[in-house]
């Protein structure tokens, strides 16, 4: 059924062919200027003496590969709204099949694919930089890394389409959530003061996505602890989905 | 027990209110005042396997919301649903699988791909053998008459089209049960006829039991025999179509037409409305038989034509709705 929906969607995505390519160099290209930007910026005030260039973009790139992921896979839960405003969802809720994975199937991105594409090469091209050694240690926490920061994307997507369970219309307070979750994510924690770091490891874990093992894979240190630590994104998962699910009982149907 | 046992079902929405002024939308931000509104209101009925029931109601009735928790989307507020042994809400993901459901105004066919690809997409969705889809499909193909159109992207068809392709749509894993919430909205005469058919068609040989939800009473004459009413989310009326009309049919009017009258005949139960010179307008209630008129009449006179007016089913049904406040 995945590769159904997976191949529905390319379909999709191909009858309209000049619009889905341009989509795709346009996002791409936006996303090239940003890191261009920000090495500009990296270069003219040197902000963060502990980080050198490769370990900043690292991080950076971690958290954009996760959230292009998540905007690509995830886009179901990420304009959930639209789905309970044009009623689709009463159509999800009468199939036999895990409500999750039916949301998911329900809109797939694939004009997010250059974004993943640029993201994932700098990430190897800056692991390569960031790591002295490449053990087999490091490319697997390089893995979690990936993953976790899409599962976190993703989380965070799910916890917001909750809300649209009480308030049916999307709320734009719920944008600045998600994208200002990526934003901040995206820099190196250091430049953030304690109160932020702390609301950054313990109500929404980023942390452990990109701060924390970055410093296992520069050799910072040899804790365990920051090897796993990526593994804490899947507690937030399930808290995520608990809260969807106890939405979908007071979920209200719209029309007729 | 029946097939599907509905008893005292509950729904109560939460609705926000306010004023339509601009001073009325800020205040709204900070103090919402709620109106609460009984959608489906302490409804009971039963339904047979092979039943095909018409379940009607003006605008905001509750019909949909009843639907609805029969399809197991909503949960119901108290009262118990049971469908064939199944509680929709609690058992969806088993129960859904025994129902077919089409929304005439949610389309569950991709828009941008041909018909045959959100076909195959179903397969997937509802675990269907190659072999029970290619006969379901075939058999549809020739009852829908879908061959001409079922490779053109689902945008490029005309609304009958689509709406055939829907109703496929929501057969191709061989349904126990079809919930149709207006099927025929928007369609033409010809459609309109096709899909009927189609319905009988397959209640008859799939004995598929159909519970149809439409505005349109001639849908109703054509298919059904049973009615359930509801009008401000309580039940009304529930009963055979004969029985609506009998009771709240107006009496029948005769029209005749002749070139010249000796006598006007004295008909028991008959009242004179209008009298021209060569026309006569009658009132008969319904037990009075209009041949027994049309003799009478014949002996007096040379009779040219008879026009016998009775109340369809629009007429009755607003008379209802009249009558109980609606």
């Amino acid at each position: 059924m995945i590769r159904k929906y997976l191949s529905i969607h390319l379909k999709v995505a191909l009858e309209y062919k000049v619009s889905f390519i341009l989509t795709i160099l346009a996002q791409t290209l936006s996303m090239f200027l940003e890191i261009f930007a920000v090495e500009a910026l990296f270069y003219k005030f040197s902000l963060l003496d502990i980080y050198n260039i490769n370990q900043l973009i690292l991080s950076y790139s971690v958290v954009w590969l996760g959230f292009s992921l998540a905007e690509m896979f995830s886009r179901g839960f990420d304009n959930f709204a639209n789905l309970i405003i044009d009623g689709s969802f009463d159509l999800l809720l009468i199939k036999p099949r895990n409500i999750f994975l039916q949301i998911f199937g329900s809109d797939i991105c694939y004009e997010k694919l250059g974004r993943v594409i640029f993201a994932f090469i700098l990430v190897i091209t800056n692991f390569i930089k960031v790591v002295e050694s490449i053990s087999i240690l490091k490319i697997i926490l390089l893995i979690l890394m990936i993953l976790s920061s899409f599962i976190l994307f993703t989380s965070v997507f799910i916890l917001c389409a909750s809300f649209c369970f009480k308030t049916v219309q999307g709320l734009e307070v719920i944008n600045i959530f998600t994208n200002g979750t990526r934003t901040l994510a995206q820099y190196p924690m250091d430049i953030y003061n304690k109160v932020i770091r702390i609301i950054f490891t313990l109500v929404i874990p980023i942390t452990f996505i990109n701060y924390y093992p970055i410093q296992y894979l520069n050799n910072t240190t040899n804790n365990i602890f920051y090897l796993l630590c990526p593994l804490a994104i899947l507690i937030f998962l399930v808290i995520s989905t608990l809260v969807f699910k106890a939405g979908i009982k007071h979920y209200y149907s719209t029309g007729s | 027990m029946s097939y599907i046992s509905v008893e005292n079902l509950n729904k109560t929405f939460k609705v926000p209110q306010r004023g339509s002024g601009l001073k009325d939308a800020f205040r709204s931000l900070f103090k919402r005042d709620y109106k609460y509104i009984n959608a489906v209101d302490n409804i009971s009925f039963d339904i047979d396997e092979g039943e095909i029931v018409a379940y009607i109601g003006p605008n905001g009735a509750g019909k949909s919301t009843t639907i609805k928790m029969l399809c197991g989307i909503l949960k119901p507020d108290s009262g118990t649903i049971s469908v064939n042994g199944f509680n929709p809400f609690n058992d969806r993901k088993k129960y859904v699988g025994n129902i077919g459901v089409v929304f005439g105004q949610k389309s569950q066919l991709w828009w941008d791909i041909p018909a045959l690809d959100s076909f195959q997409l179903l397969k997937s969705i509802y675990k269907i053998s190659d072999e029970e889809y290619n006969n379901t499909l075939d058999d549809l193909i020739k009852l829908l008459d879908l061959n001409e159109f079922l490779h053109t992207p689902v945008r490029q068809l005309s609304l009958g089209q689509r709406m055939r392709c829907e109703i496929a749509a929501s057969l191709l894993h061989n349904p126990k049960i079809l919930f149709l919430d207006e099927p025929t909205i928007g369609l033409d005469a010809v459609s309109k006829v096709q899909v009927r058919n189609f319905i009988k068609e397959i209640n008859k040989r799939k004995k598929v039991t159909v519970i149809l939800t439409s505005h349109d009473m001639s849908d109703i004459e054509a298919l059904t025999n049973r009615l359930i009413v509801i009008g401000h989310g309580k039940k009304l009326y529930d009963g055979s179509l004969k029985g609506i009309k009998s009771k709240f049919a107006n009496n029948k009017k005769v029209e005749i037409i002749f070139e010249k009258i000796n006598k006007i005949p004295n008909i028991k139960n008959t009242k004179l409305i209008e009298k021209n010179k060569n026309r006569i307008l009658l009132e008969i209630d319904n037990n009075t038989s209009v041949s027994n008129i049309i003799n009478k009449y014949s002996k007096e006179c040379e009779i040219k034509d008879v026009n016998v007016y009775e109340d369809n089913l629009d007429d009755i049904i607003f008379k209802l709705y009249q009558d109980l406040n609606l």
